[in-house]
């Protein structure tokens, strides 16, 4: 679990990230992280990887304390994959890139080899696995660079805007990857999305806000709860104009039974 | 008038990024071209601005062509907000990021100080408030604001943005395109936008669809929709309320498909409540 117990992260310049952040990221579990631009979402993945200290307040990383740990420790239990994998990738070839984190864990050959090729099959890189980083589509990069971050099988991944780039069908492909990943290795992982489709198909989700002191946690809870408890529809900052008709749709006394994902599924569902 | 691009064929990796391709843009106009990823929609932009010189075929603004020895004057009137623009930042701080250019064109510091102020204003900032600030310490849709501010203020004629909505939250997009509107309806503003998908380009005058590095539709929404087969086939979603109106007209409602979304919603809700006590 990692535990954020009334944390506060305040910039040098004196402005507020994050105010009183009290929420826990279980273990083998997928927690969404959505808000606004400027309500600390950043900033709450920067802390649970110790890359940033709270101001006030404490962290614990399965029970350690990142102000006391080492960096080193707390950064072996916590991994991240973020947007932009042109930044994140380091071979020449798919397969060498997936191992160059093992690779410095010091695993043997064997080791290595059998994380490489779960990688691989979970996100069903089969086909591109000796294939030059530069001959692949941005969105095929971004697969590899999610599946180097898993090879490290850290006990919480971090995962931040990795679909931002993707069409829907690698996006599925990446979620089902990393739900399965998760399972096996009763890991945490930590999204942060604007996307609807992946609020859907997160355990919990941790609604920011920001205001004018800074971010706040502001709702944690089911997918359901979080989107139908919304007071406005700017409160989930999704990037999909589909929510904001669901919602409206709502309010304007259209009871949907469930929050449906895409506009197909709305279409099914109005028609029932 | 304004820029004009004939012709244009860019050769890359053994094939043509671009071929035999055509595009007018008239003074003042703003222009959305859609592509999906490997359409060439990167390769244009860099063409239009002036910082990739095509194989073949021309570029022209306002009549000169900006690769002939006079061209150079022209080139510098033609802004480019590359894609993920705010990982380029040059300066320290938002006054230096922003002067930097002006700087280079040797402009004297009181008259640049004064240009940085103005387009400041123009981005929603506050020179006094943000002047000595790391562009690094604003969130991603303010960090998209500054590094289109250090275009803006070598004042281009046309401003191109290629993907200027990618990552960024729902508001942020809505902020970005109330920023273009503004800039576009100050007048002296021709734009063109390049994005992967239909949201956010109703402001546009004109759209136009791009496949495999040729123009195959010039138009506005309803000639989208009336060939949404050649789009889907090219991996271009319409916007998700125009599908939402469509899917619905396949199941017999009746609702708009090209009004607002307001209209769409209520038309939906009221026939909703009628189906319901059928």
């Amino acid at each position: 679990m990692i535990d954020f117990a009334d944390v506060t992260y305040r910039y040098p310049d004196g402005t507020n990230a994050l105010t009183g952040a009290s929420v826990s990221f279980q273990s083998g579990e997928i927690t969404a992280i959505v808000g606004p631009n400027g309500s600390g979402k950043s900033t709450m993945a920067r802390l649970m990887m110790g890359l940033l200290l709270p101001t006030d307040g404490r962290i614990l990383v399965d029970e350690q304390d990142t102000r006391t740990t080492p960096a080193s420790v707390i950064r072996r239990l916590v991994g991240l994959a973020w947007q932009n994998p042109d930044n994140q990738l380091v071979c020449g070839v798919v397969e060498d890139d997936i191992a160059f984190g093992p690779e410095n864990l010091g695993l043997t050959t064997t080791e290595i080899a059998e994380r490489i090729d779960e990688a691989e099959d979970l996100l069903q890189l089969g086909d591109i696995r000796t294939t030059s980083i530069h001959s692949l589509s941005s969105a095929q990069k971004q697969l590899v660079a999610v599946a180097g971050a898993m090879a490290l099988r850290p006990s919480y991944l971090i995962l931040d805007e990795v679909t931002a780039r993707l069409d829907p069908s690698s996006s599925h492909r990446l979620l089902d990857g990393i739900r399965v990943w998760a399972r096996d290795h009763r890991s945490g992982v930590i999204m942060i999305t604007h996307h609807l489709s992946e609020v859907l198909r997160a355990d919990r989700v941790c609604r920011l806000e920001a205001l004018p002191s800074g971010g706040r946690v502001a709702a944690f809870g089911s997918p359901d709860e979080i989107l139908r408890d919304a007071k406005h529809d700017d409160d989930v900052a999704l990037e999909s104009p589909l929510y904001d008709t669901i919602f409206r749709l709502e309010q304007n006394g259209v009871h949907l039974a469930g929050v449906p994902e895409t506009v197909d599924e709305l279409v099914e569902q109005l028609c029932r | 008038m304004s820029l004009n691009l004939e012709h244009i064929g860019v050769r890359a990796g053994g094939r043509m990024v671009l071929s035999d391709f055509c595009l007018q843009l008239e003074e003042g106009e703003w222009m959305a071209v859609v592509g999906a990823n490997g359409s060439g929609r990167s390769t244009l932009a860099q063409v239009a601005a002036g910082l990739l010189k095509p194989r073949r075929g021309c570029v022209t603004f306002n009549g000169i062509d900006i690769w002939s020895r006079d061209g150079k004057p022209a080139r510098a009137r033609l802004g480019l907000v590359m894609q993920r623009a705010e990982d380029q930042f040059l300066g320290e701080t938002v006054y230096d990021d922003l002067a930097f250019g002006l700087r280079q064109r040797r402009v004297a510091e009181p008259e640049v100080e004064r240009s940085v102020e103005e387009t400041l204003g123009l981005v929603g900032f506050d020179l006094q408030e943000v002047r000595g600030r790391s562009p690094l310490g604003f969130s991603g849709g303010q960090r998209r604001r500054l590094a289109i501010a250090a275009i803006l203020v070598l004042q281009p004629k046309v401003l191109i943005l290629d993907e200027p909505f990618a990552g960024l939250d729902c508001q942020a997009r809505l902020d970005m395109v109330q920023l273009l509107e503004v800039l576009h309806r100050r007048g002296e503003m021709t734009i063109l936008s390049l994005t992967t998908d239909l949201d956010f380009v109703m402001q546009a005058n004109r759209l136009a669809l791009l496949i495999d590095g040729k123009i195959l539709l010039v138009g506005h929404m309803p000639d989208f929709v009336a060939n949404r087969t050649l789009c889907r086939e090219a991996g271009i979603m319409l916007p998700e309320v125009i599908r939402l109106a469509l899917g619905l007209r396949e199941r017999g409602w009746t609702v708009p498909i090209l009004g607002s979304v307001g209209a769409l919603e209520s038309a939906i809700a009221s026939q909703w409540g009628q189906r319901k006590h059928a």
